[in-house]
């Protein structure tokens, strides 16, 4: 026996043993899977579908809440543009305008102070008036109902105030607030008290100087316009460019720009046009041949039905020439006709989409409401069940290999890298066709409910963007938390114990 | 002459140099059993042995004597209930999970009876994987496959897969598979055991020849007789336990019956 070998057992060392690199392992794992390619191809079939439902979902869940926050904000606008031309040749009435001096409208406000010609503290303090009334009337409306009947009766807020600003009658409503328990309106009843008596006075004062101011100015305006263009404001606006008109109404007080007055414009002449076409509707030739022809009630041939029906310039022509048998002397191009009718269905889709909805202002997880983050999380958890009974299949029927390897010197972290590299690529694989399908279901479906608005969601597509890449690392670590448990055990046998299960 | 002991070991067939006979696998009290109290089954009862560097050596017996059992323990493979397995002085038991891996991939290489090569692998790929575990560069880890195959006998199937070599073809890629990161021992469970005569005989040809040219201690375990004229010595197991080791010259083998003396 040799001595010297007795006393010094050869050194194993530890540190020469390697780490597998990584692009070595990758080769392993997708030459595994070249091999298996039926089984792993049910895998990632089932990764794909996960990876589709849930990029849909999201993808969807975007597109329909951008085209639905565009349509809001486009009706929104055009409702708008509506108000403020009114603007320019009708007053306010008061309770409009309480409620925007209440709302703080920045063009308001700045008109109004043009017009009242009070200082700016007087106004502000008029401000913070109208707003306390706000919320005085807030507590009069929530009262229970009781106490309610005793104390509002059928008044509305305007009514009520008034009533109030009686010394005799507000002592009643102090009586009925202690008798009732409640606590006391603004949180201080002299307060209250000092409110309706003497600053919601002063504060109508304030509404009906603006008021007097508007009148002026729009006489103001519509003397102006006749001295330096010849034209009243509604031709003006139909026929003069945006420019000479800003001078003018800038002058009188109202607060517009250039661009805003274009804008103005054109809605004034597409109104303009809508009516020149209706004013034909009533026609009884013009009517009774578009009822026949459409095949509708003559009684109920309006603008909206012929726009529904009217929707080729084919149409528009024939139109025309029924205005012009019925005596027209002035009328728009046949391609123009089409165009407001085209303009007028298009704003009628958007009205119907948007409603009187208002977006939600919660993004609450990419568009996913509260019942499709459960469907989502469920069917992850689904798909991952089946993934790993695939993986567990998978290891079982290699542990024949898993002994060789182990054999050959593979440490038990090599073999559990293999594994999961290998769900990894597939959960990479499935995951991408699983977006791309995802995303052409989601685009098809936003088509189908939506029709040509879906365009609005174009602005989604960054989020959209984001959205698949999350599914995909979502799929991705879906496949490779199946593949760790079953590895993980089968990469702690010993090799005669893997052999041994055959 | 037959030993009477099995502790003593008997003289190798050739002669050899006083280095050559120091241990390199030595059993103590090695011992396995499986399940429980009354249901216990021993496989193994308490085997001492002591296996020579250099040696070729064949361990026979019957089925279920334990003989793969006591094969599987001396080359790291499966872990002992009682007694030790001594690998080169070292106790394999002691022997962390990285250490054994070590074990298995530089210092002990393995030939199965069903070959167990990776199905979705070229020769050559089979050839190579004990050397990336080992962390031998792609180049120098191809060069030396391409070496060990032609060494076998395959250079020229290099890239065909498992599925499309016969099996004498099959173990002769395992047995350059078992030979790459230059081990010192190598273990040969039954190697000839699913193979035809002709091609037995390469193998054992082969494996022979490593013995010689690379001083490689090969451990074989087997029922083929031909290897009762290959080896050096010779250990009989039976019921668990070392009947006895005896050395091949002193056998003569007749087809149709193993001998004692003549």
């Amino acid at each position: 026996m040799n001595r010297s070998e007795r006393a010094k057992p050869k050194p194993i060392v530890a540190q020469d043993q390697v780490r597998l690199g990584l692009g070595r392992c990758l080769q392993l794992a997708v030459s595994g899977m070249s091999y298996r390619l039926f089984r792993s191809l049910v895998t990632t079939a089932t990764l794909a579908l996960a990876s589709a439902f849930l990029v849909h979902m999201l993808g969807f869940g975007l597109l329909e809440q951008e085209t639905f926050s565009k349509a809001y904000q486009q009706t929104k606008t055009s409702r708008k543009t509506g108000q403020q031309l009114s603007r320019f040749s009708q007053v306010d009435t008061d309770k409009a305008i309480l409620t925007a001096l209440q709302t703080k409208d920045s063009t308001f406000c700045t008109e109004a102070r043009r017009f009242s010609a009070a200082g700016p503290a007087d106004f502000d303090a008029a401000l913070a008036t109208a707003h306390r009334l706000a919320v005085a009337s807030k507590y009069f409306d929530e009262l229970p109902t009781a106490p309610k009947a005793v104390i509002v009766g059928d008044r509305n807020s305007e009514e009520l105030f008034v009533h109030l600003a009686n010394a005799p009658d507000f002592d009643n409503m102090a009586e009925h607030v202690k008798q009732f328990s409640l606590r006391a309106p603004l949180d201080d009843l002299s307060r209250f008290r000092t409110l309706v008596m003497q600053e919601r006075p002063a504060l109508m004062n304030l509404v009906a100087q603006i008021r007097v101011g508007h009148a002026r100015a729009i006489e103001q305006l519509g003397a102006e316009l006749r001295r330096g263009l010849g034209k009243t404001l509604d031709d003006a606006l139909l026929t003069e460019s945006a420019d000479r008109l800003v001078g003018p109404m800038q002058q009188v007080g109202f607060t517009v720009t250039e661009p805003r007055i274009a804008e103005l414009a054109q809605a004034a002449r597409r109104a303009h046009d809508q009516k020149g076409l209706e004013h034909w509707l009533n026609h009884p030739s013009v009517a009774s041949a578009i009822a026949r022809r459409y095949d509708i009630e003559i009684n109920s041939v309006n603008f909206d039905k012929l726009a529904t029906n009217a929707t080729s310039v084919k149409d528009a022509v024939w139109f025309l020439s029924l205005t012009q048998e019925a005596g027209a002397t002035e009328f728009l191009p046949a391609e123009k006709i089409a165009q407001i009718l085209k303009q007028y269905r298009h704003e009628r889709k958007l009205v119907k989409l948007a409603g009187d909805k208002t977006p939600d202002d919660e993004q609450a997880w990419f568009g996913l409401s509260p019942r499709n983050q459960w469907l989502v999380i469920l069917s992850f958890l689904v798909c991952m069940v089946g993934v790993a009974n695939a993986m567990l299949m998978s290891v079982t029927e290699r542990f024949t290999e898993i002994a060789t390897m182990k054999c050959l010197g593979a440490m038990d972290r090599f073999v559990m890298q293999m594994f999961v590299l290998e769900a990894l690529i597939q959960g990479a694989v499935g995951g991408l066709v699983g977006l791309v399908l995802g995303l052409l279901l989601s685009v098809l479906r936003a088509f189908v409910e939506f029709g040509t608005l879906a365009n609005l969601a174009t602005g989604a597509a960054g989020a959209v963007g984001l959205a698949m890449l999350v599914a995909l690392l979502c799929t991705m670590l879906l496949a490779a938390l199946s593949a760790v448990g079953p590895s993980y055990v089968a990469a702690r046998l010993s090799p005669m114990e893997a052999m041994r299960v055959e | 002459m037959q030993e009477s002991s099995p502790t003593l070991p008997s003289e190798p067939n050739r002669p050899v140099q006083a280095k050559e006979r120091a241990v390199i696998i030595r059993t103590v009290g090695l011992e396995k059993s499986y399940g429980e109290g009354e249901a216990t089954t021993y496989a193994l009862r308490g085997v001492d042995s002591a296996i020579y560097r250099g040696e070729f050596i064949s361990v026979m017996g019957p089925s279920g004597s334990g003989k793969s059992t006591y094969f599987n323990m001396i080359g790291g493979l499966d872990a002992a209930t009682k007694g030790r397995i001594l690998i080169d002085e070292v106790d394999v038991a002691q022997l962390s999970a990285v250490e054994l891996a070590f074990l298995r991939c530089q210092k002990i290489g393995y030939i199965f009876q069903s070959y167990n090569l990776i199905r979705y692998m070229t020769a050559l790929e089979n050839v190579t994987v004990p050397m990336a575990f080992a962390g031998v560069a792609p180049e120098e880890a191809r060069r030396r496959g391409m070496e060990l195959l032609d060494l076998v006998g395959l250079k020229e199937r290099w890239s065909h897969r498992p599925i499309e070599m016969s099996g004498g073809q099959q173990q002769r890629v395992a047995i350059a598979r078992s030979l790459c990161n230059l081990p010192t021992i190598l273990l040969a469970d039954e190697p000839t055991a699913n193979l035809d005569l002709n091609t037995g005989q390469e193998i054992l040809d082969i494996l022979q020849r490593i013995n010689i040219e690379r001083k490689v201690t090969i451990v074989c375990s087997t029922h083929d007789h031909r290897l009762l004229k290959l080896c050096d010595r010779i250990m009989w197991i039976r019921d668990g336990r070392v009947e006895r080791v005896e050395s091949a010259e002193n056998i003569q083998v007749t087809v149709g019956a193993i001998g004692g003396l003549s």
